[in-house]
């Protein structure tokens, strides 16, 4: 693994891999104050994984995440960056080599896009050429498109700074993004859109990032684990969102979730990852098109040639389910069509298998003891 | 009231000329002769009340409907705003004079002058005011069905009522202090001994004599020979031509400017030469007291804006700044320091720093948060923010302040013959026994014109270094409409 902080001269694709971080009892106390701002949180993120920072208002979330590049200093524990604490650093070289994204982004209004993106490079001392190659690399990665770097910020939408935003974060490659409430100010349509963007870029990057969000939804999307904060700055539960809907740690996780948090769990699987149901599949003829496999259930389904479902029995009307789809929308399919049984079909329509509203109860019921 | 030919109005200034001469001379300030007669003191202190009251009065009966019409129509704002901005900026000395030939000697030149002087605040205020009522309480009361008048009278104006109140709070702060300057406006002509002047010299004091009286006035081979003297008639030593004489006495004051002629006193006085000198010295004296000021207030008000501590100071400063009226402050200068060029710069930069560090202060603090948040996050040091960040985008502010003081220093330039530097335009404005009324006149006018062309120089200023960027951010029709150029604070 590449050291952060040195900032690699071969040209702006010198790449630094991301860094695992780990809280060690990690505690904020404000002087004059009783109650920790954040009290021993200890936890790990894996190198390359998003760790969303959930909680309701005041529970020490984003102050946590500040204490990692030092904006609120650390009272008692440690926090770990690729193994070494954070504490052994300069504020200003460690800042540097973390990205940091806010809900308001902050863009120097008298500075043109490029120009804040050439922010930390600069502060770096890169050269121009190199500053200049970085800057377009991330206009065009962001989908911003570099003709866009001459403007302000004031001439810009919500979305697009929203991404410049990002851009400037990602600016020196940094091994570990902060991102608070990135996608907050944003209205839900386009919030859905950057979110789905940036989770592509992520599968492209695999930066470890530390990202703060009120919203279970989003922590749930976004997250690979999910730090459910409690007042008190306490941790309540540190899992991977299956985890954490299936088996909430105590009431106050359960309450937070949600009471659809059945459902939010079906959102988190999709159709082709469940053990389906096998029908007897026929042929126009009558005679059997698979043997592969014992059925278990009773009615036959008859396919064409290449597979493709047509009906059920002699004249039941086939209802098809994707297995893209996420259980959620399997479930909401089966309910609006008013079927006990759907078939599964792939990206091609041949027939993979059969789904019923009685095996996703079974499955949510299964993970879940009452 | 006392009018200045009553005998106690003029034993103000014999008795303290010819008995305490000593004291003064000797101590500067003679707190003994103050409160041996303080009963001096009582009608121009009432004088001094009447006349606030009545200007404040007056400007407030102007400024409100302006404000509430440019309230409903927008467009009326910039003019309005622009207009009393201009008659905010022409010093208070000279707009005394340029009003004498039009409104006469007396109260109603000082309160037409003063007057002028709140319409800006009072106009800024009430329509910031009106401004900041909430749109939902506005909404709401429409939906309630309010016609706009009710609107006004029972949701706006209570609304805006602390932002009223505390224009007519600054108005009344500033008018106290330029109500100071009145008594030129009461002078005229004939006008009793020159102004304030404190005599500590054997020669002031044989100068005033001779104003006073006829036989004391200099013999020409006497060594005051360059005293003042007020008793001849203008109008016979002038040598008024025909071609400004369609003007009036603004045209004499124009040809005084550029032509020269005989003193009262004996001597040449007017001419290119002359005006040059004067106004050389005038812009000398106001560029090294901004000098003076800005080495002191911008440091401090970068650092304390930066680390947002001291904020009570920086308010109390410009309140303070604010509330003093200028010419107090010259004379307490001159009494504790003596006369001379870098007293006189020094009052006048002490002047120039309240706005100077307020608005520097205010201008970082408003530096959106996180803008700077975002700055520290990604590594840069205290300097580097100041510097690169936070100092450009408070610099229109600052310059707002650099404009407030500049116009300031201009301004009070003017009086600085009256604490013993006497090579600025103030001088043939204050010793018109010199330079005679058309002296007087046409220094006034160009006095007036420095103050507008600094005004109009630091706008410019003003407009050169706000970054682009943030001109293309400044949507919302306050900033638009200037209103926020030159800050007049509206809280504590």
């Amino acid at each position: 693994m590449t050291p952060a902080d040195t900032a690699q001269p071969e040209g702006p694709k010198a790449s630094v891999s991301a860094e695992p971080l780990e809280f060690r009892a990690a505690t904020k106390r404000y002087p004059g104050s009783g109650v920790a701002a954040v009290d021993a949180l200890s936890l790990e993120v894996p190198a390359g994984e998003i760790c969303v920072l959930v909680g309701p208002s005041g529970c020490g979330k984003t102050t946590a995440m500040r204490m990692v590049n030092r904006m609120i200093d650390i009272t008692e524990g440690d926090i770990l960056l690729g193994g070494r604490s954070v504490r052994d650093r300069q504020e200003a070289e460690l800042r540097r080599h973390i990205g940091y994204v806010i809900q308001q982004i902050g863009l120097f209004p008298h500075r043109t896009i490029a120009e804040n993106i050439a922010t930390v490079p600069r502060l770096l001392g890169w050269d121009r050429t190199r500053v200049t190659a970085r800057v377009d690399e991330l206009l065009e990665l962001t989908g911003l498109g570099t003709e866009i770097g001459g403007r302000y910020p004031a001439q810009l939408s919500g979305g697009q700074r929203q991404r410049v935003g990002v851009a400037r974060a990602l600016a020196v490659d940094p091994p570990l993004m902060l991102m608070d409430e990135p996608f907050g100010a944003i209205d839900p349509i386009n919030r859905d859109r950057l979110q789905n963007e940036f989770l592509r870029l992520q599968a492209q990057l695999r930066k470890t990032i530390v990202f703060v969000t009120h919203d279970i939804d989003e922590a749930i999307k976004m997250g690979d684990r999910i730090a459910v904060m409690r007042e008190g700055g306490r941790l309540a539960q540190y899992a991977t969102p299956a985890e954490l809907l299936a088996h909430p740690a105590d009431d106050f996780v359960r309450e937070f979730v949600g009471a659809d948090r059945a459902l939010k769990r079906l959102a988190l699987q999709r159709v082709r990852d469940v053990a389906l149901h096998r029908a007897p599949l026929i042929l126009e003829d009558g005679s059997p098109a698979d043997t592969s496999g014992e059925p278990d259930i009773a009615y036959d389904l008859v396919v064409d040639a290449d597979g493709r479902p047509l009906r059920w029995g002699t004249d039941g009307a086939v209802h098809r389910v994707e297995e893209d789809d996420t259980l959620r929308d399997a479930l909401s399919g089966l309910l609006q069509s008013d079927v006990q049984y759907g078939a599964v079909v792939d990206a091609s329509g041949v027939v993979t298998g059969v789904i019923s509203i009685d095996l996703i109860h079974d499955l949510v019921q299964r993970e879940e003891p009452v | 009231m006392t009018t200045p030919g009553s005998p106690q109005y003029e034993g103000f200034f014999r008795d303290r000329a010819a008995s305490d001469a000593d004291c003064v001379a000797n101590n500067g300030v003679c707190p003994d002769w103050i409160a041996a007669n303080l009963d001096r003191y009582v009608d121009p202190f009432l004088e001094h009340v009447w006349l606030v009251v009545a200007s404040v009065a007056c400007g407030l009966l102007i400024a409100f409907p302006l404000a509430v019409l440019a309230y409903r129509r927008r467009w009326l704002v910039a003019p309005i705003a622009n207009v009393t901005g201009i008659l905010y900026t022409i010093p208070s000395v000279a707009a005394f004079f340029l009003l004498l030939p039009i409104t006469g000697r007396g109260a109603l030149t000082a309160i037409v002058a003063l007057t002028a002087y709140t319409l800006l605040i009072l106009f800024r205020n009430v329509l910031e005011g009106l401004d900041a009522v909430p749109d939902e309480a506005r909404d709401a009361g429409r939906g309630m069905g309010l016609t706009p008048r009710q609107l006004l009278w029972r949701v706006e104006l209570p609304l805006a009522l602390p932002a009223i109140m505390a224009g007519l709070r600054i108005a009344t702060t500033t008018t106290v202090g330029l109500a100071a300057l009145a008594f030129f406006a009461r002078r005229g002509r004939t006008g009793r001994a020159a102004g304030g002047r404190q005599g500590v010299q054997e020669q002031r004091h044989r100068r005033r004599r001779a104003l006073r009286d006829p036989r004391h006035r200099p013999r020409p081979d006497d060594p005051a020979r360059t005293a003042r003297d007020d008793a001849v008639d203008p109008c016979e030593g002038g040598d008024v031509t025909a071609t400004l004489a369609a003007l009036g006495s603004f045209g004499d004051g124009v040809d005084f400017l550029v032509r020269e002629r005989q003193g009262r006193g004996g001597g040449d006085v007017g001419g290119l030469g002359q005006t040059w000198e004067l106004l050389w010295g005038h812009l000398k004296l106001s560029f090294a007291a901004m000098v003076a000021a800005c080495a002191v207030a911008l440091p401090l008000g970068l650092v304390l804006g930066h680390t947002g501590r001291g904020g009570f100071l920086a308010v109390s400063v410009a309140n303070i700044g604010r509330a003093v009226p200028s010419i107090a402050l010259i004379f307490v200068f001159f009494a504790w320091f003596g006369a001379g060029f870098v007293n006189v710069m020094l009052a006048l930069a002490l002047l120039a720093i309240p706005p100077i560090l307020t608005n520097t202060y205010v201008g970082m603090r408003e530096v959106e948060r996180e803008v700077v948040d975002a700055g520290r996050g990604m590594g840069m040091g205290a300097g580097r923010l100041i510097w690169s960040v936070e100092l450009p985008l408070a610099l229109p502010l600052i310059m707002a302040g650099l404009r407030v003081s500049a116009v300031n220093v201009v301004a009070t330039a003017t009086i600085a013959p009256l604490a013993g530097f006497a090579t600025t335009l103030g001088d043939p404005i204050i010793n018109a026994g010199v330079y005679g009324d058309e002296g007087r006149i046409g220094a006034a006018m160009l006095v007036a014109l420095v103050a507008i062309a600094t005004e109009l120089l630091f706008g410019l200023a003003q407009r050169a270094v706000t970054p682009a960027g943030l001109k293309l951010s400044r949507g919302t029709q306050r900033r638009r409409l200037n209103v926020i150029n030159r800050r007049v604070p509206t809280t504590p």
